[in-house]
C-alpha cells in the first residue's frame, strides 16, 4: 500500500502544470531549446568524432616535418636514406603535398601527390573513384579530384582540364581523369590527387625537396624508440607519430574556448535565471496553494512529492522533447545552420553526413545538468514554505 | 556507417596519408591542424590570432609543439 | 475533549512590536456540543481556532484534543491529525479556484491514496448531502459565493471529521444564504459533531441548536 504510486497525486501534479499554461508552456519551451541546443552540438562532435576515429588507424605512423624559424619548410629528400637506415624502419616515403589557392572562386584545394600512377593504386582508385580510366592518366599529365573541388571547378568552366598558375605566371593544364565517390567528401572533398612530378612542377619544388617524410614500421611498439631516433638525427624536425594524430583527433573540439564556451555559457545563464527566479520565492498564489494543502491535511512530504512529481514530469517531458527534436535535427536534417558553426567561412562547403552514433554518455550528462536542477529548485522553495506554519501562509 | 563505406574511406586515406576532415578549408591550420603548427597563423598576419568561425569550435592540435620543445627529455631518455 | 489550557498567544509584528491575540484562555468544549464564538474582529476568535486545528501553535498553554497535546505535535503529525480529525470551513473558503468542484472536495483523500471506489464513495456523500452534485465538474472559480462556500463545506466533511471549525462562515453571503447555512449547521449538529463557530453575525445568536456562546473580547474570554 505504502509504496503504490499515488495516481491521485500525479493527477494532481498534471493538472497543476495544465493549470498555468502560459508559465508552463515557457518553461517547456526554454527547457527544450536549451537540452536541443546541447544535445545537438554533441551529436554533431560525436559523429565527427566517430568519422575522424574510423579512419585514423590508416593514417601513416610516422610523418617527419622539417620546422625552420618556426615554420613548416620542405625538408630534404636526403633524409629518407638515413631515416631508412634506422632499425625498425620498413619504409620511407618523400611525399609532396600542398595548398592550391583558387583565387577565381576564393577556394584552398589541397593537392597531394603520390608516385606515378602504377598499378597498386589502381585497386584504391577502382574503389573510391569515378569515371577514372587508367590509359588515360599513364598518358596525360591528369588528377582525381574531390567532389568538391569539381563542383568548383564546373562552374568555372573547367569541365575537361584546369589550368594551374605555375609560380613564374605561366599556365600548367591538368586533365580532370577521375572524381572521388561523394559518399567519402568528408574526406576528400577538397582534395587534388596527382602525380608527384606534375606537383612538384605546379608549385616549383627542387627534385632534392619534399614536404614531409612517412616513415613505416614494422613493428608498431617501437615508434616511441624510432621517433626519438629520427630526433636526433634531425634535430630541427617535428615528428608526429600515429599515437600523436589520435591524441590530436580526441581534443577537435574544445569546450573551454570560442563557441562552445559562448553557447555553453549562454544557455546555462539562461537555465540558472529560471532556477534562480524559481527558487528566489513563490508567488503569493503557489504560496497559498500550499498553505490550503497543509490546512487540509496534507503533510509536507506530501506536498514535496507533488512538486517532485510536477517539476519532474515537466522537466523530463521537456527533455525528452529536446533530445528527441536533435535526433530530428542532426540525424535527419543533417543540422542545418548549426553544421556552420563546423563547415565555417569555407567557400568549399561540404555537404554533411553525419553517421549515426547512440552516445548514452551525452544523453546522461545533458539529463543531469537540467533535470536534477530543475527538481532542486522547484522543491526546496516549497519545502520552505510547506515547512511555515500553515495559519501564517494562508492568512 | 556502412562497412563498405568504411573501406571506401579507409581506402582514400590510405591513398592520401593525410589526416583530418575537409569540414573547413579556409586555412591550413584549421585543414590539416593535426599536422600544422601553431605559429601558421602568423603567417597571415603578426599580430592576428583566429578570425576564421571554424577555429572557435576547433582546436588547435593539442600535440602540435610536443616534439619540438621536449628535445632535451627524449635526449635524457636515449642517455638511460 | 476539547480543552484549551491557560493558552497566550503573541504574534511578533518585529522585534520591538508583539500583539497578544489571547491572553491566558481557558475553554472546555465537550463531544458533540456546538459552540459559538462572538466578538469583534480582532477579538481572537480566529486565532482559537486555529490553536484547535493545529494550524498554529500557542506561544504558552496547552491544547488537548482527545487527551492528545496536539499542540505539542510536529508538523507531519499536525497534519495528520488535522485530516483525520478536523473539517475546517475557512472564512475564505480557501478553494483551489483554477480546480473543478470535485477535484476540490476530494484534495483531503489525496495523500492517503484511497481505492477509485471510496473516493467515489465519499464525493458522492457530501456532494449529495451539501447540494452540490450538479456542479461536480464545474470549475470552482465561476461558482457563485453560495456554491463556493457548500464546496468548502463538502471539503471539510468528506473525511468525515469529529470535528467541525467555521470561521466567519457568513461573512460572505447574503441573509438567505445566510440561513441556508443554519439549516446546513442543523443538519451537522444532527450527525453528532463537534462544532466551534466564530462569528460576529448576530444570526447566529440564540439559536435553539447552539449550546454555548462564548464572548471573546481583546483576547480574553468574557463568560
Amino acid at each position: 500500500m505504502k509504496n503504490k504510486i499515488n495516481v491521485y497525486l500525479i493527477e494532481y501534479a498534471i493538472n497543476a502544470i495544465l493549470r498555468q499554461k502560459s508559465k508552463s508552456f515557457f518553461i517547456v519551451f526554454v527547457f527544450t531549446l536549451l537540452t536541443f541546443l546541447l544535445t545537438s552540438v554533441f551529436f554533431i562532435t560525436n559523429s565527427i568524432r566517430y568519422e575522424l576515429d574510423s579512419t585514423v588507424d590508416t593514417l601513416p605512423q610516422i610523418i617527419v616535418q622539417k620546422i625552420k624559424a618556426g615554420r613548416h619548410y620542405d625538408i630534404d629528400v636526403d633524409a629518407v636514406d638515413n631515416i631508412l637506415e634506422i632499425a625498425g624502419v620498413s619504409d620511407a616515403v618523400a611525399r609532396v603535398w600542398g595548398y592550391y589557392y583558387f583565387a577565381n572562386a576564393g577556394v584552398n584545394f589541397s593537392v597531394v601527390g603520390i608516385e606515378q600512377y602504377e598499378n597498386q593504386y589502381k585497386n584504391s582508385f577502382d574503389k573510391i573513384a569515378s569515371k577514372f580510366d587508367l590509359s588515360e592518366i599513364d598518358s596525360k599529365v591528369s588528377m582525381v579530384v574531390g567532389h568538391g573541388v569539381k563542383e568548383t571547378m564546373h562552374d568555372s568552366y573547367y569541365k575537361e582540364y584546369f589550368n594551374f598558375i605555375k609560380p613564374d605566371g605561366t599556365l600548367k593544364r591538368v586533365n580532370i581523369a577521375g572524381v572521388f565517390e561523394a559518399d567519402t567528401q568528408l574526406e576528400s572533398n577538397d582534395v587534388i590527387v596527382m602525380s608527384k612530378d606534375t606537383i612538384r612542377e605546379i608549385f616549383d619544388i627542387d627534385e632534392s625537396k619534399a614536404t614531409d617524410i612517412v616513415v613505416k614500421v614494422a613493428n608498431p611498439e617501437e615508434i616511441p624508440m624510432v621517433v626519438s631516433k629520427i630526433k636526433l638525427i634531425y634535430p630541427d624536425t617535428r615528428i608526429i607519430s600515429s599515437e600523436d594524430l589520435k591524441v590530436s583527433y580526441q581534443n577537435i573540439f574544445d569546450y573551454k574556448s570560442g563557441i562552445f564556451l559562448a553557447l555553453f555559457i549562454i544557455s546555462l545563464f539562461t537555465f540558472f535565471i529560471i532556477i534562480y527566479d524559481k527558487s528566489s520565492g513563490l508567488s503569493s498564489e503557489e504560496k497559498r496553494e500550499i498553505g490550503i494543502l497543509k490546512a487540509i491535511g496534507w503533510r509536507v512530504d506530501d506536498v514535496l512529492k507533488e512538486k517532485f512529481y510536477e517539476s519532474f514530469i515537466i522537466s523530463f517531458f521537456a527533455y525528452t522533447l529536446g533530445v528527441g527534436f536533435s535526433f530530428a535535427y542532426v540525424y535527419i536534417f543533417q543540422a542545418p545552420i548549426l553544421q556552420n558553426i563546423f563547415v565555417g567561412y569555407s567557400q568549399l562547403k561540404t555537404s554533411f553526413e553525419l553517421p549515426f552514433i547512440f552516445d548514452l554518455q551525452t544523453l546522461f550528462l545533458v539529463f543531469f545538468l537540467s533535470v536534477p536542477i530543475y527538481i532542486a529548485a522547484t522543491i526546496i522553495p516549497s519545502w520552505k514554505v510547506a515547512t511555515l506554519e500553515a495559519d501564517e501562509v494562508i492568512r | 556507417m556502412s562497412s563498405d563505406l568504411l573501406k571506401k574511406k579507409n581506402a582514400f586515406v590510405e591513398l592520401v596519408g593525410l589526416p583530418d576532415l575537409a569540414i573547413s578549408t579556409e586555412a591550413t591550420y584549421v585543414r590539416h591542424r593535426s599536422v600544422s603548427d601553431i605559429f601558421s597563423i602568423y603567417k597571415d598576419d603578426g599580430t592576428l590570432r583566429e578570425y576564421f568561425p571554424s577555429t572557435y569550435a576547433i582546436s588547435h592540435s593539442h600535440t602540435m609543439n610536443l616534439h619540438s620543445t621536449n628535445l632535451h627529455a627524449i635526449k635524457k631518455n636515449n642517455e638511460k | 475533549m476539547i480543552e484549551l489550557k491557560n493558552i497566550t498567544k503573541t504574534y511578533e509584528l518585529n522585534k520591538n512590536d508583539k500583539v497578544v491575540a489571547l491572553d491566558n484562555v481557558n475553554l472546555t468544549i465537550n463531544e458533540g456540543e456546538l459552540v459559538v464564538l462572538k466578538g469583534a474582529s480582532g477579538s481572537g476568535k480566529s486565532t482559537i481556532l486555529s490553536l484547535i486545528a493545529a494550524l498554529s501553535k500557542p506561544t504558552s498553554g496547552e491544547v488537548i484534543v482527545d487527551n492528545k497535546k496536539i499542540s505539542k505535535l510536529p508538523d507531519n503529525f499536525a497534519s495528520v491529525y488535522r485530516r483525520d480529525n478536523i473539517g475546517f470551513i475557512f472564512q475564505k473558503y480557501n478553494l483551489i479556484p483554477t480546480l473543478s468542484v470535485k477535484e476540490n472536495i476530494i484534495l483531503p483523500l489525496v495523500p492517503l491514496n484511497p481505492p477509485a471506489n471510496e473516493i467515489v464513495e465519499k464525493l458522492d456523500r457530501v456532494a449529495k448531502m451539501f447540494n452540490i452534485s450538479h456542479k461536480k465538474d464545474a470549475i470552482v472559480r465561476n461558482l457563485s459565493g453560495g456554491e463556493q462556500q457548500r464546496v468548502a463545506i463538502a471539503r471539510a466533511n468528506v473525511n468525515d471529521p469529529k470535528i467541525l471549525i467555521a470561521d466567519e462562515p457568513t461573512a460572505n453571503l447574503d441573509e438567505k444564504l445566510s440561513l441556508n447555512f443554519i439549516e446546513i449547521l442543523r443538519e451537522l449538529k444532527a450527525l453528532n459533531k463537534t462544532i466551534v463557530i466564530a462569528t460576529h453575525d448576530p444570526l447566529f445568536f440564540d439559536l435553539d441548536f447552539v449550546d454555548r456562546e462564548i464572548q471573546v473580547h481583546n483576547g480574553k474570554i468574557i463568560l
